[in-house]
């Protein structure tokens, strides 16, 4: 496309886009808010830790529960009737991948919309 | 941390336009979704690093908020925060007329593009980011932000002159 074309296009867009004129919110106001509501800097992390432990704590202690009282691990085997085949390596790579991620969640997002109108209720 | 809030401010015009665009024109969550994003600066959860320039991260981080407030607000309701709304209030006068219509064209045309599409639009035409910011921004590749906005620019200016064809074709037929 030609860059006058760009040129033209850009101006368009901006007279036509929408949410214009719309007036931001104080910046005092908000900032004001978002202080009272986080922990100071630093506190955030320290907070990120003591979950991140929690979330272990809760780990070891489900596995005991999983573990029988005579210290042996319950066998929950599954024989399948027939072998599974491996997933495709391209698979792997893509699911391990986290654009493609964020676009199978884009893809699933614009599924869900299409397929329920906006004012369906759950 | 006095710095962080200078930065912000001088850019919070802009930042609540981004989460007005992400929020589908929602002021309220728009108000939420910046609010989460500066306090997410403020306690540390989201710290720049110097990867990209700051509005790029600012933007992103605004965009992560905007997105995950929709994802919640799905389970509870189903909302469709990606329409585009109404053209505002019809003009009075030929000119303002003129110029009502063709924003409506615009915004009729805009609603057509995916919503990839319109964020690559916003960035780049609007907060005047180069492709490789709004590609820091939308979390994808460089190349797949350059398709999108090549997608974008050429879904649009189609979109444009059908509805010319239309509006041609509607006036001198009636």
């Amino acid at each position: 496309m030609a860059r006058d074309d760009d040129r033209l296009l850009k101006e368009l867009y901006n007279q036509g886009r929408p949410h214009q004129g719309e007036e931001p919110p104080e910046f005092s106001s908000v900032i004001d808010e978002a202080r009272s509501a986080s922990p100071q800097t630093g506190s955030g992390r320290y907070t990120m830790w003591l979950a991140a432990a929690a979330a272990v704590i809760l780990a070891v202690a489900a596995t005991s529960i999983l573990i029988s009282p005579d210290g042996d691990t319950p066998d929950r085997s599954v024989e399948l009737a027939e072998p599974v085949e491996p997933l495709p390596a391209a698979t792997t790579v893509a699911l391990n991948n986290g654009e493609q991620w964020e676009e199978l969640l884009e893809f699933a997002d614009q599924v869900w919309e299409q397929e329920y109108p906006s004012d369906f209720l759950l | 941390m006095v710095e962080l809030e200078d930065k912000l401010q001088r850019l919070h015009a802009a930042n609540f336009q981004w989460a007005l665009h992400c929020t589908g024109g929602r002021r309220e969550d728009a108000e939420d979704a910046l609010q989460q994003a500066y306090e997410a600066l403020l306690d540390g959860s989201a710290s720049f690093e110097g990867r990209s320039n700051f509005k790029s991260f600012l933007f992103g981080v605004i965009r992560n908020k905007a997105r995950s407030l929709r994802r919640r607000k799905k389970w509870g309701r189903l909302v469709g925060l990606d329409r585009i709304d109404p053209p505002a209030v019809a003009p009075t006068g030929s000119d303002e007329l003129e110029r009502g219509e063709r924003q409506a064209a615009v915004r009729q045309a805009i609603a057509h593009l995916s919503p990839r599409q319109r964020d690559v639009l916003e960035l780049v035409f609007y907060h005047e980011l180069t492709v490789e910011e709004a590609a820091v921004v939308m979390g994808v590749r460089l190349g797949t932000a350059r398709t999108h906005y090549k997608r974008a620019k050429s879904a649009l200016q189609k979109q444009l002159m059908d509805g010319e064809l239309q509006w041609q074709e509607t006036t001198i037929g009636s």
